[in-house]
């Protein structure tokens, strides 16, 4: 498949103009290539089980996660290989290759997120914008959403890491709606993971949908749904209308700020118990967490979803890798971002093409 | 013509004047004023309730696509990371200038 070179173009722009340890609470990069050799072994077990590979997204699209979160595994898997390559190429390039086809089926426009995440066809988009329970939007219902959205996200962010975000933050569109305005859909699948977090710390809601159509403001979705990019107006300004969903129920303004409330204080919790972890702890969980994205996956294949013995003795009182991927350099072209992550290589060793 | 004193990454476009108040992971988020503006290292999810109060976020770190960046498009204030150096070269109470287009920070006082 040739997949890869496009892929790059949209994964080098998460990494353009930034650094690894804008990457938190674990440098990631240098800790995945420890044990993730064994979670493709695994996954391709699962895959050849369920004979996933003749499958096409539609037929399992209610046990897959997110399409940013197909992205970011496939970004941690080159980037996993280029640190620890491994003489058995063929998890690697069954994986990848799984992955790459179900984006390239949900998502025909744009499966890999150069400019949008369009996960939705004409006629779903048409069907949505009439069933939507619209409100009229001010400037200040804007601020309002805007502050809901990063109080939902940044609980994401603590329940589920810097690296496995999108398992529980999606964006879908820029979507164009005949009204000359420009339909946004953001999804926050997956609150709940109680076999991650005691109960204390999950959200009272489980999916959480937001709707919101703009004028004036041109949007972009980079790589990962949760990296939203506007130029033009501020979303802010521009906002027309919006509507909030809350495991299917409509939310209003006085509820929605509730929500930013319960979240924005569970964020913290959450995140405050991360702090305190000690080190082997943390490499556990985010372990876990890796796991997790996947468990509807394994648990329709009967194997448990949970980190192998192998995969957790492959991390247990190890340090972090040193010294593969740069600390502090700012990536600024595709070449560059290939190069030091590894593109070319696994291009050439995993998948065969040149 | 203000001095500019602080160039970095322009993540969230506008331009704001405001108050530093200099923000750490786990800081007291209920001794921040509405208006304020946020600086840090890098923001993270302890400091969401002194985000949704900031009218701009300033960081050390970070990028086009790191957690602060994308949180202040969100709420539509400007944001500007990678400065490096902000979070020692601003003290608490100096009023600065945020242009979140071309990721400088002007000194007002």
């Amino acid at each position: 498949m040739t997949w890869i070179k496009e892929f790059s173009k949209s994964a080098a722009s998460l990494f353009k103009g930034q650094v690894l340890e804008g990457f938190q609470p674990l440098d990631f990069y240098h800790f995945y290539p420890l044990w993730y050799d064994v979670w493709m072994s695994n996954i391709a077990k699962v895959i050849k089980k369920l004979n996933l590979a003749t499958k096409n997204f539609n037929e399992i699209r209610e046990i897959l996660p997110p399409p940013s979160n197909m992205r970011a595994i496939l970004i941690k898997t080159i980037t996993a290989y280029y640190a620890n390559p491994v003489v058995n190429k063929q998890n690697y390039e069954l994986v990848s290759n799984f992955f790459a086809r179900l984006l390239t089926e949900s998502c025909p426009d744009d499966p890999f997120a150069l400019t949008s995440n369009p996960l939705h066809d004409n006629s779903e988009i048409a069907y949505l914008v009439k069933q939507i329970e619209w409100s009229k939007a001010d400037t200040q219902s804007a601020r309002i959403i805007g502050q809901c959205i990063t109080a939902i996200g940044s609980f994401v962010h603590g329940i589920y890491n810097d690296l496995v975000t999108d398992f529980g933050w999606d964006a879908y569109g820029p979507y164009a709606l005949p009204s000359n305005q420009t339909l946004l859909i953001r999804s926050f699948p997956n609150l709940q993971p109680r076999e991650l977090w005691p109960e204390i710390y999950l959200s009272s809601i489980n999916n959480i949908t937001i709707y919101s159509a703009y004028e004036g403001v041109d949007w972009a979705i980079s790589f990962v749904g949760c990296h939203t990019i506007s130029k033009g107006r501020s979303p802010v300004q521009g906002m027309k209308k919006f509507a909030v969903y809350a495991d299917g129920k409509l939310l209003d303004i006085n509820q929605i700020s509730m929500l930013t409330d319960e979240l924005a204080v569970k964020a913290a919790d959450i995140y405050k118990i991360i702090h305190k972890m000690d080190f082997e702890k943390l490499k556990l969980l985010v372990l876990k967490q890796e796991c997790y994205q996947l468990k509807k996956v394994f648990d329709k294949a009967g194997i448990n979803w949970l980190p192998t013995g192998e995969m957790a003795a492959r991390i247990e009182n190890k340090p972090l890798l040193k010294n593969v991927f740069p600390h502090g350099k700012l990536i600024k072209t595709t070449a560059e971002f290939e190069n030091i992550f590894g593109i070319n290589t696994f291009q050439k060793e995993v998948l065969g093409s040149n | 013509m203000k001095k500019v004193l602080l160039t970095g990454i322009g993540a969230s476009p506008g331009n704001i004047v405001g108050v530093v108040r200099l923000f750490h992971s786990g800081d007291d988020p209920s001794s921040f004023k509405d208006g304020d503006i946020l600086v840090t290292t890098i923001t993270d999810p302890t400091m969401v309730t002194a985000m949704v109060k900031a009218s701009a976020i300033v960081t050390d770190i970070g990028g086009i696509t790191s957690h602060p960046a994308i949180l202040s498009r969100e709420m539509g204030i400007p944001c500007v990371v990678n400065t490096k150096t902000a979070t020692k070269a601003l003290k608490d109470g100096r009023r600065i200038r945020v242009d979140g287009k071309n990721g400088k920070i002007y000194d007002l006082d």
